[in-house]
């Protein structure tokens, strides 16, 4: 499957997160919420140990493992803020935005550790693309 | 005399929301560049397992602070929770996988304009009014998307 593809499967999942998160918000503590979220996770994600290549050994050394459990504890971790900041009085129309500009930071870490460059074209088109979803995340103060 | 004490003040610093909003930035964009790293050496299934295996800490955390009934709200509350969770693990797996394709710099910024498919649904399904802002919001990220496909 060629990587547009999948970036439109993974756009159009995430999207109908949104709004499940939406529908729910009024039945699922937000605590609650990551544990169901991490029981998906688990559910949708053991099974998948049937499609790993038999005939390859996993390259799994100790730095890929601490970086594989690293990106999962980042993630929760910035959930974990996210809510945090919310209990503590932040406007959820402020930080929900803001928030969806993580990509800025993951071009800025790729840039400077993997040496990735975008040309001007490029570079256009992630600016419109992040601050296209941040504004598309706000959502005035009731 | 009164001397300041850091630890405290440390503490307040750390846990007010724009420093808690700043570090939730800086740790998703730490995750998504880690997921690179990772999808570029071992696959996105390997990337997947690993990840889960990562956050299932904080569910175990969570079922230890909610607890009880909250945790269990309604049949309703469960089905959209673990809904959320397979959609969630879909989308991470296909976010892999596009990593292994393609660069950071590009995938990253492109799945940053998945909120357009929750106002279109929250749009047509729960009747929501779209903002003048969405509707700008959206213009840009169909042209961030032309640009960067």
């Amino acid at each position: 499957m060629s990587w547009l593809a999948l970036a439109a499967i993974a756009i159009v999942a995430w999207g109908a997160v949104g709004l499940l998160q939406k529908i729910s918000s009024n039945l699922l503590d937000p605590t609650a919420l990551v544990f169901w979220v991490i029981i998906g996770l688990v559910v949708g994600s053991v099974p998948l140990i049937a499609w790993l290549p038999a005939d390859t050994p996993l390259a799994l050394s100790g730095g890929i493992i601490a970086a594989g459990l690293l990106s999962g504890l980042s993630n929760a971790l910035g959930s974990w803020c996210l809510f945090r900041a919310l209990k503590n009085g932040a406007a959820a129309s402020i930080v929900i935005p803001f928030t969806a500009l993580y990509p800025l930071i993951t071009v800025l870490l790729a840039f400077l550790f993997l040496g990735e460059t975008l040309n001007l074209r490029q570079c256009l088109g992630a600016v419109l693309a992040i601050g296209g979803g941040a504004l598309l995340s706000y959502e005035p103060p009731a | 005399m009164t001397r300041p004490n850091p630890p405290s003040a440390v503490r307040a610093g750390l846990d007010h929301w724009l420093a808690l909003c700043l570090a939730c930035t800086a740790l998703w964009g730490v995750w998504a560049f880690l997921s690179k790293v990772l999808a570029d050496r071992v696959g996105a299934i390997e990337t997947q397992l690993l990840f889960t295996l990562g956050m299932l800490p904080a569910g175990l955390i969570a079922a230890w602070r909610v607890g009880g009934a909250a945790l269990v709200p309604s049949p309703r509350g469960i089905v959209y929770g673990l809904l959320n969770g397979l959609l969630t693990a879909l989308g991470t797996l296909c976010f892999f996988a596009a990593l292994g394709r393609v660069s950071a710099s590009i995938v990253s910024p492109l799945i940053a304009a998945y909120p357009l498919v929750t106002v279109a649904l929250a749009a047509a399904i729960l009747r929501e009014r779209i903002r003048p802002l969405q509707i700008a919001g959206a213009i840009c990220a169909v042209a961030g998307l032309a640009l960067l496909s």
